[in-house]
């Protein structure tokens, strides 16, 4: 941790010549892609508070919400790309959604991805009660006859539990009516549905051990259950997470970016900022940064297309 | 107005209105149908609620228009408001361009070379000045046809009224933005 | 440990620990100051029109989080804070609906019915006490219901209630506006589909949002505030735009400047009771239950409190009974609103998420069955924090109970500005607090759109409740049906496959067919808003 911040800082010296530092000429307005109230609302605000405490620049959060984030997306790609106007988002928007929907009205090349900020904490859940240790247990009852439901709360998550039902040959009533992050949980505590796809809020009720993560639905271990079952063990090579980034409008100057970029990163890793209090709390801190954040959106968008073309027939 | 002619219009209005969202709209600007299959599963698709909606809409405006011409006719008629409405609504479209428009018209007008409406819209008395233009206009504007006469008191009342009304949205919270600030 | 050591360990977390201010030997904690700055907050949001409780909390959240920070001390203040506001904004928004015909909260829609008219004959300040005093007991007593039934009752609930049966009670509770449509039930259907249309603009599953014609700033359906916003205070300021116009100023129809008589004697508060007291009891049940919420209980409180009324003054015409029966009900969800919420984690309506969001922030308390374990051996700090809250609420209610009626008799001041300075001035400020909410001029613009279309159904006589409350239920009805529909595998026979569906909908039927007999009895009612004929 405390290396990659040095590197950060150390390219960004190098990268960067004293003189040369960017300063914002108006105030920089975050568009949140959420509406306001939520986790990654709050996220978002708590990053503008930080940027501004430590530079000293004049942040405005602003909520753009609708369309899955891709409001916010077709809205940021018009505006200019002076630095004062930046989005932050989810990188489903700009993979699975872009490529899902029929048409999007906007490509990656459109956005400069400054870094990534946090991961999800994606798992299948179900009640503890139930008796089920795992993915494995749950589909071989599935198997043996009994009728299940498995809540979702986007459609790459639908598209996820089909897949998963469709590799290993059984039948789930797929429930893809929620909306929004807890709403799947509720749903499984209420035994509305059976089991369902949970993206970190559930980490309090396992720990508790009224829940278990049958599946880590990440491409890295989950923090409060880590050894459960890898999406691998049922036939499945997808990762389901969502990560947090924050983006601007495409040809961004290179100083700019590159201060903006090097903010985001620092406060968010910063030991005792509120944002990063926040992530360590709620989330999980993913900082890719620069080139690697493009990279990280487009190795998403791959994979996406791999999943849709899998579940297509 | 007779009240029978008056439910006549809404019975008129009622099945337009829900016709054109039976054959047009919700067939052309819905993308799933009544029922929707996605991966072999059978969903319940986006155009059902809109639907019952309509049909509610057409069902009850035709019964509305069925006893329009059943029951007794009563003189309703307290004059005609159309054109104070029409006035009403002149009043707040100026008002809104003086909202959307006088800030950045005046950054071009005095602020320094270079500069735009982005990068001072948070910097007084720039912030400011569309919402106390357009919100002075309104105020004013409503309350001189009301009383049928402008006075520079009524001015000095409208600018305070809007003045206060900034003040309260303003001070306490510093990420919220005024009109049309987050506009731009 | 046992229930009342738990209950004084509460006490004591909410009154002692984490001191903010030390006057002599009074101390007074952080969490105790927070609730009443959150209560008088709210009582300003609920009465400045366009401004709701939920708004207020979604604004509060990220600064009181960044202000006291993730210890579990924050919990407590920050919990009470969002309390307050939520007790606040129900009784404020009450102070606009009697004084100037436009309610500062779409559930005080039915004060307006009998508090304006009173306001016009100059009881202002008596119809102002009737709600305060409606309001404050509705509120204490759902939270005495919460306090003592949470442990079990949501997990009771839950029990009987799957998703078929969540969907039936979703057709039931809509059955209901057949009892809120007034005179004429063509106009209220009518009215009741409008409100269904406009609400499945830009919702809906599909990646394409529907019926937005391409529009970007629909993609997420009319911004809700500017419809409530639109439909109830814009359309009632253009017809008092269009009266003041027609009539002249000076008026007889507009409310004195006077507030006249401000006191609720105990023979007044008598003939109130049995109408809060069936209020509360309506407001408390339809709280409880998941996804109704308080301008249904508000409609509903009111309808019963019409049958029971035999007094001189009719409802609709400025009787105290009409302003008790609807503010009783509608203050009374707040609390066991929190029954699910607590008992559960599952929020009951939009005020309830930000409460479980704060916890879930904060950390160190988890709303779920473990909040309420009565453990013996070790303390459970969670049920420690839930007793700190409910003396938190009661400390609200305390506080509402002392100085609620001076407070808002403290706003009912502004009815002495003349009428046509005040409705430019409150349509500015509504347009301005749809506005910040929004974030755009998109936002104004539908706010002065369903202004006008709220206006022309003033004038045609369409009642305008049935659509906002049609509007309010129809995102969770279309979401409950849909899911229920696919966890039975997709059984077009779903909602029948269960005896307490069944029952629900043979209830909604009966409701439909009775909604006939009850318009029959009831001549003078909520057609909300007075049919113009002469």
């Amino acid at each position: 941790m405390r290396h990659l911040f040095a590197a950060a800082v150390c390219a960004a010296l190098t990268a960067m010549p004293a003189w040369a530092q960017w300063t914002p000429s108006g105030p920089i307005k975050i568009q949140i892609g959420f509406a306001a109230g939520g986790g990654a609302d709050t996220l978002a605000r708590l990053i503008a508070e930080d940027m501004a405490a430590e530079y000293g620049w004049n942040v405005i959060p602003e909520n753009l919400a609708g369309g899955g984030g891709s409001v916010m997306a077709r809205a940021l790609m018009d505006a200019p790309a002076d630095g004062l106007t930046l989005g932050m988002g989810v990188t489903d928007t700009f993979a699975y959604d872009r490529l899902a929907a029929k048409d999007p009205g906007f490509t990656l090349d459109d956005f400069d991805f400054l870094t990534t900020i946090a991961g999800t904490q994606m798992g299948v859940v179900a009640k503890a009660d139930r008796g089920w240790t795992n993915l494995s247990d749950v589909i071989a009852a599935a198997k043996a006859g009994e009728e299940l439901s498995f809540g979702s709360m986007t459609a790459r998550l639908s598209d996820g539990a089909y897949y998963i039902s469709k590799v290993n040959d059984v039948n789930f009533n797929i429930v893809s009516g929620y909306k929004g992050g807890r709403a799947v949980l509720n749903a499984i505590i209420a035994d509305d549905v059976d089991i369902g796809w949970v993206a970190g809020p559930q980490a309090k009720g396992v720990a508790a051990g009224d829940l278990v993560n049958l599946v880590n639905g990440e491409d890295q271990p989950l923090k409060v259950s880590p050894d459960a079952e890898m999406l691998s063990a049922v036939g499945v090579d997808f990762f389901f997470g969502a990560t947090f980034i924050m983006m601007a409008p495409d040809g961004l100057p290179e100083d700019a970016r590159t201060a903006l970029t090097d903010a985001i990163a620092t406060v968010i890793r910063k030991d005792g900022t509120k944002s990063n209090e926040f992530i360590n709390r709620v989330f999980v801190l993913k900082v890719k940064s620069g080139e690697d954040a493009a990279a990280y959106v487009a190795k998403e968008s791959a994979d996406s297309e791999a999943l849709l073309e899998a579940t297509a027939n | 107005m007779t009240k029978s002619r008056r439910d006549q219009w809404v019975a008129i209005v009622g099945i337009g209105l829900a016709l054109i969202l039976l054959v047009f709209w919700i067939r052309l600007d819905i993308e799933t149908g009544l029922i929707d299959v996605w991966r072999r599963t059978i969903r319940i698709g986006d155009a059902l609620l809109p639907t019952i909606g309509a049909l509610g809409m057409l069902f009850s405006a035709i019964w509305v228009g069925v006893s329009a011409f059943r029951q007794i006719d009563l003189d309703l008629s307290p004059g005609n408001s159309l054109p104070f409405f029409g006035i009403v609504l002149a009043i707040h479209a100026v008002s809104f361009v003086m909202m959307l428009w006088v800030g950045p018209v005046m950054v071009s007008l005095f602020a320094a070379e270079g500069a735009t409406y982005r990068q001072l819209l948070d910097t007084i008395p720039w912030k400011y000045a569309g919402f106390i233009a357009g919100g002075t206009c309104l105020i004013f504007a409503l309350k001189s046809l009301l009383e049928r006469k402008m006075t520079l008191h009524s001015l000095g009342i409208a600018i305070a009224a809007t003045v206060v009304i900034a003040f309260l949205y303003d001070v306490p919270f510093d990420t919220m933005q005024l009109p049309p600030n987050g506009d731009f | 440990m046992g229930v009342w050591d738990y209950v004084l360990a509460g006490i004591a977390e909410a009154f002692l620990a984490n001191p903010a201010l030390m006057l002599g030997p009074v101390v007074i904690s952080w969490a105790v100051l927070m609730v009443i700055s959150g209560f008088f907050a709210g009582v300003i949001i609920g009465a400045t029109p366009g401004l709701s409780g939920p708004f207020g909390m979604a604004m509060a959240l990220p600064i009181l989080i960044s202000a006291f920070g993730f210890t579990p001390d924050a919990l407590l203040p920050v919990m009470g804070f969002l309390v307050g506001i939520m007790k606040g904004a129900t009784v404020g928004g009450a102070v606009p609906a009697i004084l100037f015909n436009t309610p500062g909260t779409p559930d005080a829609f039915m004060t307006t019915l009998d508090g304006y008219p009173m306001a016009r004959k100059g009881q202002g300040g008596k119809a102002l006490r009737v709600a305060q005093f409606s309001s404050v007991s509705g509120d204490t007593f759902s939270d005495l219901v919460l306090f003592t039934c949470a442990p079990f009752l949501a997990i009771t609930i839950e029990k009987f209630l799957g998703l078929p049966e969540k969907a039936a009670l979703m057709v039931l509770s809509l059955s209901f506006v057949a009892a809120v449509v007034g005179k004429h039930p063509a106009k209220g259907i009518l009215a009741a589909s409008f409100g269904f249309v406009v609400a499945s603009i830009g919702t809906g599953t599909d990646s394409y949002p529907r019926l937005t014609l391409g529009m970007d700033q629909l993609a997420s359906g009319f911004p809700t505030i500017a419809v409530f916003v639109g439909v109830l205070i814009v359309g009632e300021i253009f017809s008092s735009l269009d009266l003041l116009w027609r009539n002249g100023l000076g008026s007889k129809d507009l409310p004195s400047g006077d507030l006249g008589d401000k006191t609720l004697s105990w023979k007044e508060r008598r003939v109130l009771m049995p109408f809060i007291g069936t209020s509360m009891v309506v407001g408390t049940v339809v709280g409880a239950l998941p996804g109704i919420g308080s301008t249904l209980a508000a409609a509903l409180g009111y309808t019963a409190g019409r049958k029971m009324h035999k007094g001189e003054v009719p409802f609709g015409e400025g009787a105290p009974e009409g302003i008790a029966a609807t503010e009783a009900a509608n203050s009374a969800v707040s609390g066991s609103n929190l029954i699910p919420a607590l008992s559960l984690g599952i929020p009951g309506n939009v005020a309830a998420v930000f409460i479980i969001l704060a916890a879930d922030t904060i950390g160190g308390f988890n709303p779920g069955p473990a909040v309420f374990k009565f453990s013996t051996e070790t303390v459970n700090t969670e049920l420690v924090i839930a007793f700190g809250l409910f003396t938190l609420m009661m400390t609200a209610n305390i506080v509402n109970w002392c100085t609620g009626a001076s407070f808002m008799r403290l706003l009912g001041g502004l009815i002495r500005i003349p009428a046509q300075i005040l409705l430019p001035s409150v349509l500015l400020l509504t347009l301005t607090s749809t506005y910040v909410q929004v974030g755009s001029m998109f936002g104004i613009y539908v706010t002065l759109g369903f202004g006008i279309i709220g206006y022309i159904m003033r004038i045609a006589a369409i009642p305008i409740l049935p659509m906002v409350i049609a509007f309010i239920l129809a995102e969770p009805l279309e979401n409950a049906v849909r899911n229920a529909f696919e966890a039975s595998g997709s059984d077009p026979w779903f909602i029948l496959q269960s005896p307490i569906g069944l029952t629900f909908l043979a209830l909604s039927a009966v409701m439909l067919a009775m909604s006939g007999r009850l318009q029959e009895r009831n001549k003078n009612i909520v057609s909300t808003n007075k049919d113009q004929a002469p």
